[in-house]
């Protein structure tokens, strides 16, 4: 990997973003509802400030790796740019690199947002960015699987937004019954409730189910990566 | 002359599609190279053989002296493609910035402006791309294609879907170019343009190579070698040999006009690839 190219990669993903109302909308909707909960249950006490910062930051960390990422790809392969890029011989795993990135990025800078508006514990901050940034890690390849996927912008909508769904979804209904209970425990996003409660109530987070939401996390980084590079090296980025 | 590239039958299938079959290439330093063939005919297929965008089946390329994967090439080379993009919502000097950077352009600043004047663009440096004509863009996805100095350049299709005026200016940009030391690969379905341009010309059918030489050569070698005379009674065609002609013109007293039956280009294609569809 090239550090000149990446620098330049990611100030250019940096700017189209900012310049991209699609995505600022998107990376905007967790701040509005976490804002708007926030105002609509202000008189009904503590415990519904963790379920709005809990929900909002679920949200952030769904929505962009799976719905923003692959946006991200299919745009430039769209408009040509990707082939603009390629023939500069710019390479596959330093264009998606980048976006990735910037993806994080965002997760962080809008988790960040969110818990100050909810008005979580400062105390636990760095704690909660942390186990933000494992779950979205652990969304990334998913979505950077899907911008291989489509083609166009319209076709990694439809795409993403079931994978936004299924991702945002287990968690909030994990205490549903058994079997919602089983499957969210696999995913990312409920990954992060676990730890994030785990930190609250001053737990080891290297223990019991924090340690295992940990390790889910990780499976998912390390299989998305092996799955990712298999699908990579039989389907090329654009072609 | 010395070749800056130099391909050895060069195969290339897609499936049951036979690409390109057997093709030898060889580029000059300084000239421009036409490659011309009907739509299908694997124009694309080979340029993406040459710069290292596609393996190839069988067959060798080497590109000023080296492997065309290998990563010193593409400092030397600029591909203009059929699909090249631009960021849209950045300005003309951004999109020149960021390929600046990739590239590595020392003296940036004084480099981007002068390509963007030497395409006539400066003026328009800080207008975002979406706002631009066509022509304009194409003209920006040239200057892009030229920002690091390539001492070869591929062309696909640089003129396609342009009006008069805005393709002549990037013939004019080309040949400027050329004039300059550049060795260009052109591909073009235009063949005034290709006879206006090209020091040399291989035409492609169907993943062949039938027939490579300057312009003047081909038109020499499919020439119908008859003359049209044109007297107060008429036309009349009759062939070009010193003592028919001789005999014709004893014959003739009024005469208005000697016309050679020299092809185009044009009738040149059309007869190679007709000939071999047939
Ligand atoms: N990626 C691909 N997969 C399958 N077939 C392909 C692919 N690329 C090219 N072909 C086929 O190879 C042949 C040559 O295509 P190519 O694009 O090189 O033609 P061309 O001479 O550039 O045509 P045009 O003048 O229309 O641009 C065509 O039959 C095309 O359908
Ligand atoms: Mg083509």
């Amino acid at each position: 990997m090239n550090g000149k190219i990446m620098y330049t990669l990611l100030k250019k993903d940096i700017k189209s973003c900012l310049a991209n109302k699609n995505i600022l909308v998107s990376v905007l909707i967790p701040i509005f509802f976490c804002a708007l909960y926030r105002y609509l249950f202000s008189g009904i006490g503590e415990g519904m400030q963790g379920f709005v910062l809990n929900i909002s930051a679920i949200f952030a960390i769904s929505i962009i790796p799976t719905s923003i990422l692959p946006i991200m790809i299919a745009e430039e392969k769209e408009k040509y740019t990707l082939r603009s890029l390629m023939l500069a011989h710019v390479r596959g795993h330093e264009f998606l690199t980048s976006k990735i990135l910037v993806c994080l990025g965002m997760t962080a800078v809008v988790s960040t947002a969110v818990f100050f508006i909810a008005g979580g514990d400062g105390q636990d901050y760095f704690a909660y960015l942390a186990a933000a940034m494992v779950s979205a890690a652990g969304l990334c390849f998913l979505g950077a699987m899907a911008g291989l996927l489509s083609k166009d912008q319209a076709s990694a909508g439809t795409i993403s937004a079931p994978l936004t769904l299924l991702t945002m979804l287990p968690p909030l209904f994990s205490g549903f019954n058994d079997v919602f209970e089983r499957i969210s425990a696999v995913v990312p996003t409920t990954s992060f409730q676990t730890i994030y409660t785990a930190v609250q109530s001053g737990q080891n987070i290297l223990s019991g189910n924090s340690l295992t939401a940990i390790i889910v996390c990780a499976v998912w980084i390390a299989g998305g990566a092996v799955l990712f590079d298999v699908f990579y090296r039989r389907k090329g980025i654009d072609c | 002359m010395t070749n800056i590239l130099k391909a050895n039958q060069l195969t290339k299938t897609f499936g049951n599609v036979k690409a390109l079959d057997h093709c030898d290439l060889e580029i000059r330093k300084g000239e421009i190279f036409g490659y011309l063939g009907p739509s299908g005919a694997g124009k694309t297929t080979t340029i993406k053989l040459l710069t290292g965008q596609l393996h190839s089946d069988a067959g060798e390329v080497t590109v000023l002296g080296k492997n065309p994967f290998s990563p010193e090439i593409r400092q030397q080379i600029g591909i203009m493609s059929d699909m090249s993009g631009l960021y849209e919502k950045m300005t003309v000097y951004e999109n020149l910035d960021i390929f600046a950077d990739i590239y590595g352009v020392k003296n940036k600043k004084k480099k981007i402006k002068e390509t963007l004047e030497a395409v006539d663009l400066y003026d328009n440096r800080k207008k975002k791309v979406e706002k631009l004509s066509r022509g304009m863009k194409q003209r920006l996805v040239f200057a892009r294609t030229i920002l690091h100095n390539p001492r070869l350049l591929f062309l696909d299709e640089p003129t396609a879907n342009l009006d008069p005026a805005t393709a002549d200016e990037i013939r004019e940009l080309i040949t400027k170019l050329n004039r300059n030391g550049t060795t260009v690969f052109l591909t073009t379905h235009n063949m005034e343009e290709a006879d206006e341009l090209c020091h040399r010309i291989a035409l492609l059918n169907k993943g062949h190579i039938v027939e490579c030489g300057s312009p003047e050569e081909l038109k020499l070698k499919y020439s119908k070698k008859k003359v049209l005379i044109t007297t107060g009674k008429g036309k009349k065609e009759i062939s070009l040999d010193k003592n028919e002609l001789i005999d014709e013109l004893e014959k003739t007293e009024d005469l208005l006009m000697i016309h050679s039956e020299e092809p185009s280009l044009r009738d040149v294609f059309l007869s190679l690839t007709k000939e071999e569809n047939a």
